[in-house]
């Protein structure tokens, strides 16, 4: 059974890394044989992180299925609604049973040592999270998650350096001033 | 001859065989390995299905597990299905009394099942529930499966033509399961981690299949997995905040999947 998995694509040009019988794959509409270029890890490794292409591992039966995927989906995305996709992403941070967000929290971890993040973001993720009932009610998670918090914090300090600048006079304390970026991301949310 | 065979029958009349088969195996084998791998499997085997998310919420929403003449409503839609397979999986199912009744599941002794090939999620039943209430079949073999060279092993070399005699040698019964079982990893590694991907290889399709054919499966619900490669995608796009339709379409399916398992009382797990 010849299967394709598909790794990364960036809806809105339709562009793909797929992985056929264990060889990986660029692949670009019009979607001929030509189309198909073959690609090394790190090809795909930069679309995901550099690119914004979004990470994948969908399997299909064979390539006609995934190509009507593809097609479907370039249309699809011209309709997309970002308020409602954020929504739904802190529903499924919610619904995370305990041993996925066991994972999470260890995926978050690692997360955080990447170079260039946007922190107040990570803030926000985190904050969901304190809301997870499988967090909630797991003495370990919870210290997981509050071993993050403080990592963010860390690193959120430059930004409260950089207003307490902006208002000298005024004394916050951190926890407010963060409470403060957290509003900021929420309010866009 | 019977235009269709009954396979639980089958089974029944395959005993004397794996038992010729098996004493010559327990001759060149150890005692103690044997009744070991015995003990391994008897405490660990059940039988799996791998869904992708919408089959698996649908599954999940009666637990009524359907075959692909039962799923869909005409057999056009059941062919396509079946992709490249079709022509032998209509010709095996019609060799048997109700065959388009059969369901198909995996052996399994604690793995993520087939994820590359039928979907990231696998849930695990209970098979000495079942098959005390239940008929069952076991076949050595994916019954769709294929040698190295792109083979059906079941099937003529012209690979459209069911073979009964090769396949009906390698049925076996709920009684001498491990007979099947023992002959199966005979050759192979018999450390736990060789068993269970000899059982049923996760990088592949090469698996112990069962056959049964009643599908309500609510009462033998045993685990639910995650193919930890799909919860790291998951992951991954959280963390570089990618926003799609399709993610947001599969994080509200996860989300889904995550409250019926837990009204079933499951915890999804993570599994290489």
């Amino acid at each position: 059974m010849d299967k394709i998995i598909l790794k990364a694509i960036d809806t809105q040009s339709g562009w793909a890394y797929i992985e056929e019988r264990g060889v990986l794959f660029l692949i670009k509409p019009p979607f001929e044989i030509r189309d198909k270029i073959i690609a090394i890890d790190q090809n795909l490794s930069d679309a995901i992180q550099k690119q914004g292409f979004e990470a994948r591992e969908d399997i299909y039966k064979n390539i006609d299925y995934l190509i009507e995927y593809l097609e479907e989906i370039m249309g699809l995305d011209k309709e997309f609604d970002e308020e409602q996709a954020k929504e739904t992403r802190k529903q499924y941070l919610l619904s995370m049973p305990e041993t996925i967000a066991k994972e999470f929290l260890l995926d978050f971890k690692l997360e955080l040592k990447r170079d260039n993040l946007d922190w107040s973001y990570f803030n926000y993720l985190a904050f969901i999270l304190k809301e997870n009932e499988a967090i909630a009610n797991s003495e370990a998670l919870s210290c997981e998650l509050e071993e993050i918090q403080n990592i963010i914090k860390s690193q959120l300090k430059p930004n409260v350096n950089e207003m307490e600048n902006l208002f000298p006079n005024i004394e916050i304390d951190t926890e407010t001033k963060l409470q403060f970026d957290f509003g900021e991301r929420a309010a866009q949310a | 001859m019977p235009t269709t065979y009954n396979i639980f029958q089958l089974a029944d009349e395959n005993v004397n065989h794996l038992q010729k088969l098996f004493t010559r195996l327990k001759d060149k084998v150890n005692d103690e390995t044997l009744s070991q791998v015995t003990k391994f499997i008897d405490e660990n085997l059940v039988f799996s299905i791998n869904f992708d998310q919408n089959g698996l919420e649908q599954f999940l929403e009666t637990c009524n597990y359907k075959n692909a003449y039962e799923l869909y409503d005409s057999q056009a839609e059941a062919e396509k299905h079946f992709s490249k397979r079709s022509e032998q999986r209509l010709a095996f199912d019609n060799t048997f009394e109700n065959g388009q009744k059969f369901k198909y599941a995996a052996l399994n002794l604690g793995t993520i099942g087939v994820p590359a090939y039928w979907g990231q999620f696998c849930l695990h039943f209970d098979l000495k529930k079942y098959e005390s209430e239940h008929s069952v079949a076991f076949i050595k073999n994916n019954s769709l499966q294929k040698d190295e060279k792109g083979k059906f092993i079941y099937f003529e070399n012209d690979n459209c033509t069911f073979n009964a005699g090769k396949f009906l040698i390698d049925l076996a019964t709920t009684e001498n399961k491990h007979q099947l079982i023992c002959l199966k990893l005979a050759t192979k590694n018999l450390e736990a981690d060789g068993i269970r991907q000899t059982i049923c290889r996760s990088d592949g399709s090469d698996y112990m299949e069962l056959i049964f054919i009643n599908g309500d499966l609510s009462a033998y619900l045993k685990g639910a997995y995650i193919w930890r490669r799909t919860n790291k995608v998951t992951n991954k796009n959280i963390f570089n905040n990618k926003l799609s339709n399709q993610i947001e379409k599969q994080e509200k399916e996860f989300g889904k999947i995550h409250e019926l398992l837990k009204q079933q009382g499951l915890r999804l797990i993570t599994k290489d």
